[in-house]
């Protein structure tokens, strides 16, 4: 009976350590989840925070809807905020070895080969916008929103280089390993840049001439790649 | 009768070819007006690559009982177009509609072209104008090269003839093209020479845009001399400029407006160009369309076009359904149009 208990007890610890979640198992699931996708569309919100002299918030937004597929590998982003991004859009194809840009003040699409540095992947292996996590010491927590159970990541920045920016970001993702929010603070504690995902959909059998399909315009090819730098400041947090 | 023949030929070949297609572009569209009568207009192209294509366009006028077409082959080395078409060469016969043909001959980054048949100065969109005969015979050759990339020169002779004399014009246009972050940046400049009376007159165009996702600003400053035929929105004479500013009041309302002073050296007139575009995505499938330009003319010639259209975008706005209605005032006459159009781009 002793033999018995020990066993179970044995068992039972060994099945909690494998089934214990660590903030890398859970990026690692996101990866996954990500990775074993056919098709995968959500909305994405991105917002840069900088501060006036008197301390006040300007957060510059960025809104767009997303829409890949795997195989033919072919990825769409449609930008709807700010307004003078509104309407254009890109796409990203793979498989014609094109890259496509449609601006809607000019009603053109600008066609241009596609290059191997444009790159359509969406990849949680580092954490968006920061870098690797292996450069923050993270911490897994559960906590509850609005009665939804959420894990929540705490990150601190290892890196000096890193520390001379962020003083911490908070990483919160559904149970089902869905990204929902990721908030990264400035070295004084206030919000630097927001992340935010909605709507995102998984294997929902997203058509690629659907995709593929762009608004009215006149085809203009060009020889060179098409500069895709979105204009918003990715840069360092005001002090 | 061998007009209607050509023409159905066309549309079966373009029709019947049905071997892929890199992409193709199909119009159908009706307007009533009420000074012009009733225009029926279909037109379909193909392209199969950058350089292979083919193209034709049939208009049918109710109160002239006129058919006009337009057709076009374009291959790596020769493209033919016949019929009635805008040829969009440079600046200053930006506004040409030909009734004719052009042969035109690519040799590496180069192209050769000639144009022969009877223009006119015409816009699109304007029914005043766009109901005008072309009844200017006129012949072009030119020369059109690209070089370091984004440079573009163009160069070509036209002769025209008017009131029974030939009269010569020489051109050159310069542009150049920077690629930015999400647009580009366009600079243009043309210089024109024409030969009349055996008197040489100066004319000369300068042309800037810049386009930035739903940010546009584009302007010219130029001077068209009294002597030359205008072919472009200069008037024979004019001395101005003319700013337009396409900037987004939010995600969904795009308003572009403009603005232009032209003095005309001829009649000793002062211009004032004013206009406002505005674009309303309602909903994915629903936008509202609205423009009002008013041409001042401190003599007491004014013009007013109004339009407002709605359109119906279905298929991630690659078939753009629209209804509109149309207004042109002028000192002398005015005209009102209803028009439909159905277009889609595949």
């Amino acid at each position: 009976m002793k033999k018995i208990l020990n066993l179970v007890l044995i068992f039972s610890l060994f099945l909690s350590f494998v089934y214990t979640q660590t903030p890398d198992s859970i990026l690692k699931e996101i990866e996954n989840k990500w990775n074993s996708a056919k098709d995968i569309s959500m909305k994405m919100t991105m917002t840069v925070y900088s501060y006036s002299s008197k301390g006040e918030s300007l957060p510059t937004k960025m809104s767009m809807e997303i829409k890949a597929i795997k195989n033919p590998s072919i990825l769409r982003i449609d930008f709807t905020e700010p307004a003078l991004l509104a309407g254009q859009i890109f796409l990203i194809d793979a498989e014609k070895q094109i890259t496509k840009m449609y601006s809607p003040s000019t009603k053109q699409i600008i066609e241009a080969p596609y290059t191997v540095t444009q790159t359509s992947t969406i990849s949680f292996s580092s954490i968006p916008m920061i870098g690797s996590s292996e450069d923050f010491s993270l911490k897994l927590e559960e906590v509850t929103e609005k009665n939804q159970k959420l894990y929540k990541i705490t990150g601190i920045p290892q890196k000096p280089e890193l520390k001379a920016n962020y003083s911490y970001l908070e990483f919160f993702i559904t149970k089902d390993y869905i990204p929902l929010r990721l908030k990264v603070y400035d070295v004084q504690n206030r919000p630097y840049i927001e992340i935010l995902w909605s709507e995102v959909k998984i294997n929902s059998n997203l058509s690629p001439n659907t995709l593929r399909t762009l608004p009215q315009g006149k085809i203009i090819k060009q020889k060179e790649p098409l500069n895709m730098t979105t204009p918003i400041p990715f840069m360092s947090p005001s002090k | 009768m061998r007009k209607i023949i050509i023409i159905s030929l066309s549309f079966i070949i373009l029709f019947s070819l049905t071997y892929a297609y890199e992409w193709g572009k199909m119009e159908i569209s009706t307007e009533v007006n009420s000074s012009y009568g009733q225009d029926f207009n279909i037109s379909f192209e193909r392209w199969w690559s950058d350089n292979l294509g083919l193209g034709s366009s049939i208009l049918y006028n109710t109160l002239n009982k006129e058919i006009n077409y337009h057709l076009f082959i374009q291959s790596p080395h020769l493209k033919i177009v016949s019929g009635l078409f805008y040829p969009s060469l440079n600046l200053f016969t930006n506004n040409l509609r030909l009734n004719g043909y052009q042969l035109s001959l690519y040799l590496g980054n180069n192209e050769i072209f000639y144009l022969s048949g009877k223009g006119s100065k015409t816009f699109e969109d304007l029914p005043s104008l766009t109901h005008l005969e072309p009844n200017i015979p006129l012949k072009i050759l030119g020369w059109s090269t690209t070089f370091s990339n984004n440079n573009y020169l163009t160069l070509f002779i036209l002769s025209l003839n008017k009131n029974n004399t030939e009269n010569y014009m020489a051109d050159i246009l310069f542009v150049r093209k920077i690629h930015l972050p999400l647009g580009f940046l366009l600079l243009a400049q043309e210089t024109n020479l024409y030969l009349k009376d055996s008197n040489l007159n100066f004319s000369v165009l300068f042309n800037g845009e810049i386009n930035i996702g739903s940010l546009g600003i584009r302007g010219f400053i130029g001077y068209l001399n009294g002597n030359t035929l205008s072919l472009s929105s200069l008037d024979e004479g004019d001395l101005g400029f003319k700013l337009s500013l396409a900037l987004p009041l939010s995600s969904k309302i795009f308003p572009e407006y403009s603005i232009g002073y032209f003095y005309n050296t001829k009649d000793n007139e002062h211009k004032i160009d004013l206009g406002i575009k505005a674009q309303w995505n309602v909903t994915n499938n629903l936008n509202v369309e609205g423009l009002v330009r008013y041409l001042i003319n401190l003599s007491g010639k004014n013009y007013i076009f109004t339009k407002l259209a709605l359109n119906f975008p279905a298929l991630e706005g690659a078939m753009w359904n629209s209804l509109y209605i149309k207004h042109e005032l002028k000192e002398d006459s005015e005209n009102t149009s209803l028009g439909m159009k159905i277009s889609y781009q595949f």
